[in-house]
């Protein structure tokens, strides 16, 4: 009998046994923030620096509570969005702190419910005076509209910070007048009418072609908190012409070989922005006026400082430069010479591996991309003049090769090879008067190393360890600074026991690990600058997260929801001089909630 | 025990010991299969859906080149590895213009990361050297890429398909110099039809 249920039992567990599904599971998981109070997690983070509270329980997660920084949130409303679609909203700090009990409509109270700020209606034209349009050269009938097109750049709160050099990237609004009749008995007007956020903005009114010839673009700081209308008049009393007479903005151009298509403006030093009338010339040397309104010195019509003239050719032409010049004190529109240049050199040469050169066998090149930037440019008579300004970008052949024609000068040359060849990008110099062939050595990547944990020991593994440039490039460069080289950005993961590699060009980074959502831990923001060789950036510890969690809702009386908004939170830190940084993101879900989990400490 | 009794246990016993060393003989070369209890049948793959309504920047024409392209795709199984490909300036005829080797984005292990179908990939792209005119930028996103090697085919999803994002960006605010764009950068943001989807 025994015999028999042996057996019988054998005989239906060794089948089940042997015969378990197979599933793939990994050894071991990545931590998660939950079991508090049981396990005493909280107790086990290390207390961070500085912090002024120890984490509490917070169902099941250990937390600090809200961020105590200065910190900004950058909503983008989708596209599908019936109030502000595709819109990007800067709330601060004390936007989402609000005063509890406070109403701010409906029912939607801060902190756990934010409304997002109502768009308002504004309309705007750009008007000339009679007395103005005449002084331009451009006469029409007093209070002329003219078609215009407008950028509403939004400003930091409280500052004339532009938002995105601050490190917050909301795009400014683009906008276009239209012909507009209100009245059937009265004419059309031409206007912008757009909608936009309450907040401070720069607002810049360029006139559409052919009037952009003659009246100048008009810039003014705008603080929007209801519905609107920006009438600029140019030849009001508060906003004159800066020199009716144009005597301080006359400027005299020649060119030996005609300046047939060129073009000729001011911009804005900083911004580069165009800040005059734009003019096509014609002939081998022509004066024209550049009138500008809001850019004269405070006791005279002459220019502020930090003002340069542009002198353009055609856009269609190759390897001519532009002739681009600082004004001192208003001065240096008097005479504009463009000099007769050398022909144009053919330059090549070919992107190598650094280690390699001046061994016999130097390798194959390093596929590359190549940005020549002219420093100083050498005239026909030989002198070099670092007043003119050519730039072009060329990409090498497969094993390294490239071919270009410049005008002869020296040039600030940016090496940047091609990414998966673990190459650095590199800054190099090229001058044509020593050789049109030239090779350029790169420098491998930095290799970076170093290991994610918890405050509490655990380690963090297969999480993204980001190495993001801290300054992006800026689009625009003044002239006699040099452009930043900007590292690129690089991705890696942690791998089973926390430890992360990767390889970056050399230059200064934010490196930022981000756990993944739903681990309940938050990102790890921290500077560095890689020189060549290798980096050990060591131990990186992360701790319990501050949080941010509530329910955006429109400003209208039903407080919808705004579904699937990205919500980005900025870290400033207490100097303003370091442009903000990003701490953390989440996206609403259908409910309009969301929550995000930021470090209790931004760096 | 009775006489009847033993008969009687002796015929029951008989067949169970067959049947127990029949089971046991099976049971050395075959397997039980039971049929997997509580999980439904998986449904076949289908592509990775962009929710281009909330891709950030919005765009198409953006003046600013971010730190970071945000992408929400939807997929159908969120516990799916998606590839994602980015070109500046593609050109099709060349291959040229694939940023980087193309990208990964994998499912969250933690559970509560797997409640929403959308996932957000953040993508850090390189400004570009001529940071100062035109450029377009692609992001293909697809369960499989056709090759993630040659940049011709990175630029094309593999079966069951994908989707791709396009933003043109100029600094100075319109579209001057910028390449031809399959969507309308000037049209309202509302306006915004059908998915992208590339096969």
């Amino acid at each position: 009998m025994a015999i028999f249920a042996l057996a019988g039992t054998l005989a239906v567990v060794c089948p089940v046994a042997a015969c378990g599904p197979i599933r793939g599971a990994s050894l071991t998981e990545a931590p998660r923030n939950e079991g508090c109070p049981d396990r005493n997690r909280c107790t086990a983070y290390a207390v961070v620096p500085g912090a002024k509270t120890v984490p509490q329980c917070n169902q099941g997660r250990c937390e600090f509570g809200r961020p105590d920084y200065p910190f900004n949130v950058v909503v983008d409303v989708p596209t599908s969005s019936v109030f502000a679609p595709g819109r990007s909203f800067v709330l601060s700090r004390a936007d989402l702190s609000g005063d509890p009990g406070t109403p701010i409509r409906g029912s939607c109270v801060a902190p756990a419910c934010v409304t997002l700020p109502p768009l308002v209606r504004g309309e705007g034209k750009y008007l000339v005076s009679a007395r103005a349009a005449r002084a331009v050269g451009f006469p029409l009938p007093d209070g002329t509209s003219l078609p215009l097109r407008v950028s509403f750049i939004p400003l930091v709160e409280g500052t004339l910070n532009e938002a995105e050099a601050f490190g917050l990237p909301v795009e400014p609004l683009l906008t276009v007048s239209r012909f507009v009749r209100k009245e059937l008995a009265k004419p059309a007007e031409v206007s912008y009418v757009d909608a936009l956020s309450v907040g401070s903005y720069l607002r810049v009114a360029y006139p559409e072609p052919p009037f952009d010839a003659y009246f100048p673009p008009a810039m003014t700081g705008i603080g929007i908190s209801d519905t609107f209308v920006d009438n600029f008049l140019l030849g009001d009393v508060k906003t004159p012409l800066d020199d009716e007479t144009g005597e301080s903005r006359r400027a005299a151009l020649s060119r030996a070989e005609g300046l047939d298509g060129w073009r000729v403006w001011l911009v804005d030093s900083l911004t580069q922005r165009r800040i005059s009338s734009i003019h096509q010339l014609a002939g081998k040397s022509e004066s024209v006026t550049l009138h500008t309104v809001g850019w004269s010195q405070s006791t005279s019509p002459s220019l502020k400082e930090d003002v340069e003239v542009v002198v353009a050719p055609p856009e269609d032409w190759i390897a001519v430069p532009r002739l681009q010049s600082k004004l001192i004190n208003g001065q240096g529109l008097e005479k504009l010479d463009i000099p007769r240049l050398p022909k144009p050199a053919s330059a090549s040469g070919m992107v190598v591996d650094g280690l390699r050169v001046g061994l016999a066998s130097p390798g194959a090149g390093v596929p590359s991309r190549l940005l020549f930037s002219s420093i100083g440019l050498r005239t026909l008579e030989g002198a070099r003049t670092p007043l003119l300004a050519y730039s072009t970008s060329v990409s090498t052949d497969s094993v390294g090769r490239f071919a270009t024609v410049l005008p002869p000068g020296l040039y600030d040359v940016v090496v940047e090879p091609s990414e998966g060849t673990g190459f650095a990008k590199a800054r190099a110099t090229f001058d044509t008067a020593l050789g049109l062939v030239k090779t350029y050595p790169l420098p491998r990547r930095t290799v970076v190393t170093g290991r994610v944990s918890l405050g509490d020991g655990r380690s963090l593994i297969r999480t993204d360890v980001l190495a993001l440039p801290s300054a992006r490039p800026a689009a625009v460069t003044p002239l006699g600074s040099q452009r930043p080289l900007g590292p690129r950005p690089a991705k890696t993961r942690t791998d089973d026991d926390g430890r992360f590699r990767f390889e970056v060009d050399q230059g200064d980074y934010e490196l930022v690990v981000q756990p993944e959502g739903g681990l309940g831990f938050p990102w790890l923001l921290r500077p560095f600058t890689f020189a060549e060789g290798a980096a050990d950036v060591g131990l990186l510890e992360i701790g319990p997260p501050a949080r941010l969690a509530f329910r955006l809702v429109d400003p209208s009386d039903l407080g919808n929801p705004i579904v699937h908004s990205m919500v980005r939170v900025f870290a400033q830190l207490d100097d303003k001089v370091v442009p903000s940084f990003e701490v953390g993101r989440a996206m609403t879900d259908a409910a309009g909630e969301v929550e995000v989990l930021v470090p209790y400490q931004p760096r | 025990m009775t006489k009847v009794a033993r008969a009687t246990l002796g015929r029951a016993v008989v067949p169970l010991t067959v049947v127990a060393a029949l089971v046991l003989f099976v049971g050395q070369d075959a397997c039980i299969l039971a049929a997997p209890v509580g999980e439904l049948a998986r449904l076949p793959e289908s592509r990775p859906t962009i929710l281009h309504s909330s891709l950030v920047p919005s765009g198409p024409l953006i003046t600013q080149f971010p730190s970071t392209f945000l992408v929400p795709v939807e997929l159908s199984d969120p516990r799916s590895r998606v590839a994602y490909a980015v070109f500046v300036d593609y050109n099709p005829d060349t291959g040229k213009g694939l940023v980087d080797t193309p990208g990964h984005s994998d499912p969250p292990s933690a559970l509560a990361g797997l409640k929403d179908r959308v996932r957000v990939i953040p993508i850090s792209v390189p400004a570009p050297l001529e940071i100062f005119r035109c450029h377009k930028i692609e992001i293909v996103v697809a369960l499989r890429l056709e090759s993630e090697k040659d940049p011709k085919l990175a630029h094309t999803p593999a079966d069951p398909g994908g989707d791709i994002a396009t933003w043109l960006y100029n600094p100075a605010g319109d579209l001057k110099g910028c390449p031809a764009l399959d969507v309308d950068a000037s049209a309202p943001v509302d306006a915004e039809a059908g998915d992208g989807a590339v096969r």
